[in-house]
């Protein structure tokens, strides 16, 4: 795409400029429908939840107001310590969930035979619903399913484990099926950001004899930081957003409390127990657990040098 | 290392990390087809016995019929709100600029990252009070919004790829409103991006659990993804035909896989990079 001149040179050239261009015309009928529907879904609710937090909501009746209590509680329950803690060791999973698919993606980066094949299939699973694949992959992990038959069948029966039912394991399981989920997505993205890299610095590196990791690390990651730095942060967020599925139907949660994620600890709250108030709290601390943790994230990532303040990072995201 | 070996032992190793994304699936279809004593007998092993026994019993014990036209109502409906919400926001964000306008466009977007469960519990309040809770229509436009965020990000980005401020100004200049330029123009360029949203949200919204089980509780406006999954935790159903069941949920996003292959990578940058 060709660059185009912007400012007041282009204004005088001809009637029409986009920084110009007026507020409040017309074409505002496009704009409508999108910012109405997502305040009435999205921002007004939000806004109503965090009202509702300080109060016993009692939808359909009288909701008194409790202040802070509906806090204090929440703050003092040992439960909502061990959720924060499950959440804490998801997050283990990160490195996993960005080096895999980063890695295959170079691998795959110049005239592999059937490499578009294989991104495709693994990108089978960004289509499917983690409901049902959830399901799947619970028959399958059940004590007596069949990974844990096909082990004992082949001699390897010591390999064979309760997967979803013991404490200590139900949660490394539960990180490599989210691996599992986004690998093909991760893998897409990072193959287009590579091949849309500056092909020549590969070829000088070559050259000059630097080898397969050299080049990757040398190379290869440098020419695609913003990119890395948009898929961290895709996941380190998509782990307090879209685990509710994956919990209600691998594990419901459990064993005890010790798979629960946020989501759905707050929709336990509140559709389970009905606890309205209680689940409007929480909701509240999960969005400033989501804010705090993208902040943080994004602080280390200007530190590291990955993306070169917020300006650019939004440039560079954009493209 | 020969190149030639070091490519084909590149290609073993991709092989390699398909099985994962195959046999979970193999094992899906074997299990949904096979009796329940042929599992039982060796359930790690081959299918000796074939029956569609589990799929009928998993098909009427679940109204999966009924489920599946639920799901086809809210997917219809959320696409056509989050294609045409996004189409004319995206557009309007191409010919707008300025701090506040890059303001309002990345509030819009952000709103993905504020977690569904958090929205849901006003909207479901609110939706009850109102006598609209087991709308599918309604639960449709939901789902819509849920992905209008990223449907925005998609489209503006392939406009401001697409659609140059020279294409811009030479309709201006020809004397086009802002409307006709948007009609006869915008939409039609954006045709693939607008095929890539529309494949995601459908596909989004067809997987949906949280939202259909929230708005939709009554069993007979179940969708199908909601109506398997309530299914797998009835004591009733043995394995098979459960297995039956999400064979029968997955399959309508396997089609659309199949037939938005291309649509669907472009979401995501990919499609190029042969």
């Amino acid at each position: 795409m060709r660059k185009e001149p912007d400012g007041p040179a282009r204004k005088r050239r001809s009637g029409f400029s986009l920084e110009n261009s007026r507020f409040l015309d017309r074409s505002l009928i496009l704009l409508l429908p999108l910012v109405a529907l997502e305040a009435a879904v999205f921002f007004i609710p939000l806004i109503y939840v965090l009202n509702q937090s300080f109060y016993d909501w009692e939808p359909g009746a009288v909701s008194t107001f409790l202040g802070w209590e509906n806090y204090t509680t929440l703050f003092g329950e040992s439960q909502f310590w061990q959720v924060v803690s499950n959440q804490g060791y998801y997050l283990l999973g990160l490195p996993l969930w960005v080096l895999a698919p980063l890695l295959v993606a170079y691998m795959l980066r110049e005239r592999v035979p059937y490499a578009g094949a294989f991104r495709t299939i693994y990108f089978i699973p960004t289509v499917m619903s983690p409901a049902i694949v959830g399901l799947v992959f619970r028959s399958l992990l059940q004590d007596d399913g069949p990974i844990n038959a096909s082990l004992r069948a082949i001699g390897l029966g010591f390999l064979a484990q309760p997967w979803l039912t013991d404490a200590n394991l139900v949660k490394p399981v539960i990180i490599v099926l989210v691996l599992w989920a986004g690998f093909g997505t991760g893998v897409l993205i990072f193959s287009a950001a590579l091949s849309a890299a500056p092909q020549e610095q590969f070829e000088a590196a070559r050259l000059d004899g630097a080898g397969y990791w050299k080049e990757l690390w040398y190379i290869a990651v440098p020419a695609i930081r913003p990119t890395i730095a948009l898929w961290t942060l895709f996941q380190v967020v998509s782990i307090f957003l879209f685990m509710f599925s994956w919990v209600y139907v691998l594990t419901n949660g459990g064993p005890g409390l010790a798979s629960t994620t946020m989501d759905f600890f707050v929709y336990q709250t509140f559709i389970t127990f009905g606890f309205f108030g209680a689940a409007a709290a929480q909701s509240v601390v999960l969005v400033a657990m989501i804010v705090v943790v993208a902040l943080v994230f994004v602080a280390v990532a200007q530190l590291a040098g990955f993306i070169s303040g917020r300006r650019n990072a939004a440039q560079d995201t954009g493209r | 290392m020969t190149l030639r070996v070091e490519r084909w032992l590149k290609t073993g190793i991709a092989a390699l990390i398909t099985i994962p994304f195959v046999v979970p699936f193999l094992m899906l279809l074997s299990t949904s087809f096979r009796t329940f004593k042929d599992y039982i007998d060796n359930p790690g092993g081959l299918p000796g016995a074939f029956t569609l026994n589990n799929l009928t019993a998993a098909w009427t014990g679940g109204n999966l019929g009924g489920a599946l036209i639920s799901s086809f109502i809210t997917c219809v409906v959320a696409c056509v709100v989050a294609g045409l919400a996004a189409l004319g926001g995206a557009y309007w964000f191409r010919i707008h600029q300025g701090r506040i306008v890059a303001a309002l466009r990345w509030t819009l977007v952000a709103g993905w990252a504020i977690p569904t469960v958090a929205w849901l519990i006003p909207v479901f309040v609110i939706l009850t009070e109102v006598g609209f809770s087991n709308s599918r229509v309604v639960t449709g436009v939901v789902d819509g919004v849920s992905s209008l965020p990223f449907a925005l990000y998609l489209l503006h980005t392939f406009f401001r790829q697409v659609l140059s401020t020279d294409i811009l100004e030479a309709a201006t200049l020809d004397g086009a409103t802002v409307l006709r330029t948007f009609g006869q123009i915008a939409v039609p360029l954006a045709r693939p991006a607008l095929a890539a949203v529309t494949a995601l949200v459908f596909v989004w919204t067809f997987g949906d659990l949280l939202v259909a089980a929230t708005l939709l509780q009554d069993p007979s406006v179940n969708t199908l993804t909601l109506a398997t999954a309530s299914l797998a935790t009835r004591e009733n159903l043995n394995l098979q035909e459960q297995a039956a069941a999400g064979l029968v949920a997955l399959l309508p996003t396997l089609l659309v896989f199949v037939f938005a292959q291309r649509a669907l990578q472009l979401g995501f940058g990919g499609g190029g990079g042969k």
